[in-house]
């Protein structure tokens, strides 16, 4: 062997060493593609007209779309449905499975926002979702398989539980809202004043009372895969006087963290249904809980205390931090989500 | 003496250098994982090594028993964040098919659970007393059997009575559908008299014609002695399902898994859906869930459960075994119409335990995720080995 072609063994060696770090490089910047669902609506707004789905997610200068993605660096498509429909209904559930194919597939969201990878290409989908969004997600991926009751009801059920990894929901209603029972004429009239400030006694209102009929656990199975659990603890003021224990102004506790028993059951945070005492006997999961309202929890506006709750995702030292334990002082829920990846 | 090759291979070299020095940059980066960037110039939150501020010393950790030296340490996010829990879970799930699962108590029963009654409460306009609590007698009637629903006026955990309860009827689509008059007399659907617990009958009318099921809003209002009004409201399913339960069932080992067959008799052709959890003999031990689904033409059919063979065997309890609760529903609308819940209806063959397979499901979309999910743990694994 000349010294010549040592010299040009070493040098092939480099580049492939260099070409190996640089593909690794490429490998470690594997992040998942987010999908922002939002919350109920009074109009078919975000259906209509993509901006204001995307709007949902803003506050002034502030954004959850940009906090979550780490300022864009992971892909992200927001999704716009019919929030005035039932969450089970063909413009929510159905128009929600759809979108999230589409985005799998690698097709724009209506501002032209592509999920970076395609499921077929390897890439992996969170869905961030807000309030109605809960029932809306636990519907579909309750009803994804052909023995499951609501089978592919009104969309691709089936598939988007195929190419999600998880879900995340802030002040999700899975267990429907107080909120909703107020302003369906629940409870006294200061309760049912504040109420039609949240929202009207529409078709999705009646779909996401606490009763236990309307209730998505009775029309869907066990989420095919894991819905992790955020919301917020902050009172509004006046509205949470009317709500059970802590919550966020319209979602109680006992909903947002997708408890069994009663959907109206007094929790705080240092006792809220841990993740054995879920809606389902699987797939609902524990994050934390952020001294946010309901709206703060979707558009990043307030970055304040975050508490651990129990089974939650915070450790302390070795060990899961003690519930009602102060673990972030300045975090929003878009912020926990961009931790999580 | 260099020549132009050799120049340009030292370019390139070097190009290729400082490539890779970013590329490890990059890498390390990634790995202290420090800062989130944000849309604006917010200070960075800490990501996975999360730079949690302690606890103010009057935080409630304290009040709650925790010593302030556990109070100080560093909360952190757990390393993988969500992605690797997920896929420890996920290949957990993967062990059975998603038509069938364990159940470890009795209290995991997904059929007794959703079937629950949790009652609503009201209180006083600044939340005062008495209290206002009204529900149905169960989450969901069929036809032809009258919805029965309660209401009862209660200072602190004393029942008090009223002046008068009644309540309006609403069907789900806002159609008002009548007036009820509750009533404490022992008479018409009161099971006790003077009990202060009030009680009202409702048997749907032309509001539910064509309709499977129907969900049934009431609003109810309690006027107290003092003539103070209480309102609080509940609501019900009214189902007229189109298949019955015949009572027939049959058994048998398949495949390795305990299939427990149903027979039907459909009256008009739709999609029907049965579940069926399976308990010991004692009724104290709740062993599996299982369902299926499936369109079917009138006439009559046997819908297939098969509760799959690795619950039974990991549980190592011997047959027989009970068919402790059946559900059937004609799933071919929302909301779907709910068959009366039948109980205790067949024991099956004495089945050993160790008749049944012990062989993973390994659910293929599961796994599929778990290993994608993996992918999204961040600044973990190999990568910062190698890097």
């Amino acid at each position: 062997m000349t010294l010549e072609t040592r010299r040009e063994g070493r040098r092939n060696a480099f580049l492939a060493a260099c070409l190996l770090v640089l593909s690794t490089a490429g490998t470690a910047a594997a992040q998942p593609c987010l999908i922002f669902i939002h919350g109920k609506q009074t109009n078919t707004n975000t259906l209509t007209n993509w901006q204001a789905a995307r709007d949902y997610w803003k506050s002034g200068s502030r954004d959850a779309v940009a906090s979550a993605t780490k300022n864009f660096a992971a892909s992200y498509y927001v999704i716009g449905y019919n929030g005035t429909d039932t969450y089970w209904g063909a413009g929510a559930a159905g128009e929600v499975a759809n979108e999230i194919v589409n985005a799998t597939n690698g097709g724009p969201d209506g501002g032209g926002n592509r999920c970076a990878l395609t499921f077929a290409q390897g890439g992996t989908f969170w869905v961030i979702g807000h309030s109605m969004a809960g029932p809306v997600m636990d519907f579909i991926l309750g009803n994804n398989d052909a023995s499951d009751p609501n089978f592919n009801f009104n969309g691709p059920y089936d598939t988007v539980a195929a190419r999600l990894s998880l879900v995340v929901t802030f002040g999700g209603a899975h267990r429907g809202s107080q909120g909703a029972d107020l302003a369906c004429g629940q409870g006294n009239i200061f309760c049912s004043f504040l109420a039609q400030f949240i929202q009207s006694c529409d078709t999705a209102t009646y779909w996401l009372r606490s009763s236990d009929d309307v209730q998505v656990r009775s029309f869907a199975n066990a989420p095919a895969k894991n819905v992790y659990l955020t919301g917020g603890y902050e009172a509004i003021f006046g509205a949470s006087a009317c709500l059970n224990g802590e919550d966020d102004g319209i979602v109680q506790h006992a909903s947002q963290y997708a408890c069994n028993g009663s959907a109206t059951a007094s929790y705080n945070n240092s006792n809220v249904c841990n993740n054995s005492n879920k809606q389902e006997s699987s797939g609902f999961r524990n994050l934390d809980t952020g001294h946010e309202n309901h709206d703060d929890e979707r558009n990043d506006a307030d970055r304040d205390t975050r508490r651990a709750i129990p089974t939650g995702i915070w450790n302390c030292g070795a060990s899961a931090c003690t519930p009602d334990t102060v673990v972030q002082s300045a975090m929003s829920c878009a912020q926990l989500v961009a931790a999580l990846y | 003496m260099s020549t132009p090759r050799a120049s340009r291979r030292v370019g390139l070299l070097a190009a290729l250098g400082v490539l890779a020095a970013l590329a490890l940059l990059a890498v390390f980066r990634r790995g202290s994982s420090a800062v989130v960037p944000t849309a604006d110039r917010e200070p960075p939150v800490a990501a996975v090594t999360a730079a949690a501020e302690p606890p103010p010393p009057s935080a409630p950790t304290l009040a709650l028993g925790v010593t302030a030296a556990a109070g100080r340490r560093k909360a952190m996010l757990p390393e993988g964040g969500l992605a690797r829990s997920a896929a420890e879970d996920y290949r957990r799930r993967a062990r059975y098919p998603r038509s069938s699962s364990p159940l470890v108590t009795v209290d995991d029963d997904p059929i007794v659970r959703e079937r629950v009654v949790n009652p609503i409460r009201s209180r006083g306009p600044n939340n005062e007393e008495p209290t206002l609590t009204v529900y149905p007698a169960l989450v969901g009637f069929e036809t032809p059997e009258p919805a029965v629903v309660h209401a009862f006026l209660a200072s602190g955990d004393e029942k008090v009575a009223a002046r008068s309860v009644r309540a309006t009827v609403m069907t789900d689509r806002f159609e008002p559908a009548g007036e009820l008059e509750y009533r404490d007399d022992g008479t018409e659907g009161d099971a006790v008299a003077d009990d202060r617990v009030y009680t009202a009958v409702f048997v749907p009318g032309a509001e539910a014609s064509g309709r499977p099921a129907t969900s049934y809003m009431v609003r109810v209002v309690a006027t107290t002695r003092g003539n103070e009004e209480r309102i609080a409201t509940t609501s019900f399913l009214y189902s007229f399902p189109d298949a019955q339960l015949t009572g027939a069932y049959r058994d048998a080992v398949v495949d390795g898994s305990l299939q427990v067959q149903a027979e039907v008799s459909v009256t008009a052709p739709g999609r029907f859906h049965l579940e069926a959890t399976l308990y010991d003999t004692s009724g104290e031990q709740a062993l599996a869930w299982a369902q299926t689904a499936l369109a079917l033409p009138e006439g009559r059919h046997w819908l297939t459960l098969s509760f799959y063979g690795l619950i039974l065997r990991e549980r190592g309890i011997d047959g027989p075994y009970v068919l402790q609760n059946v559900a059937l529903s004609t799933a071919s609308t929302m909301p779907n119409a709910k068959n009366r819940l039948a109980e205790g209806v067949h024991v099956t063959a004495a089945y050993a335990a160790a008749r049944f397979t012990d062989a993973s499901y390994d659910d293929p979309d599961l796994l599929d995720a778990a290993d994608r999910v993996e992918r999204d743990s961040g600044n973990l694994g190999g990568l910062d080995a190698g890097g």
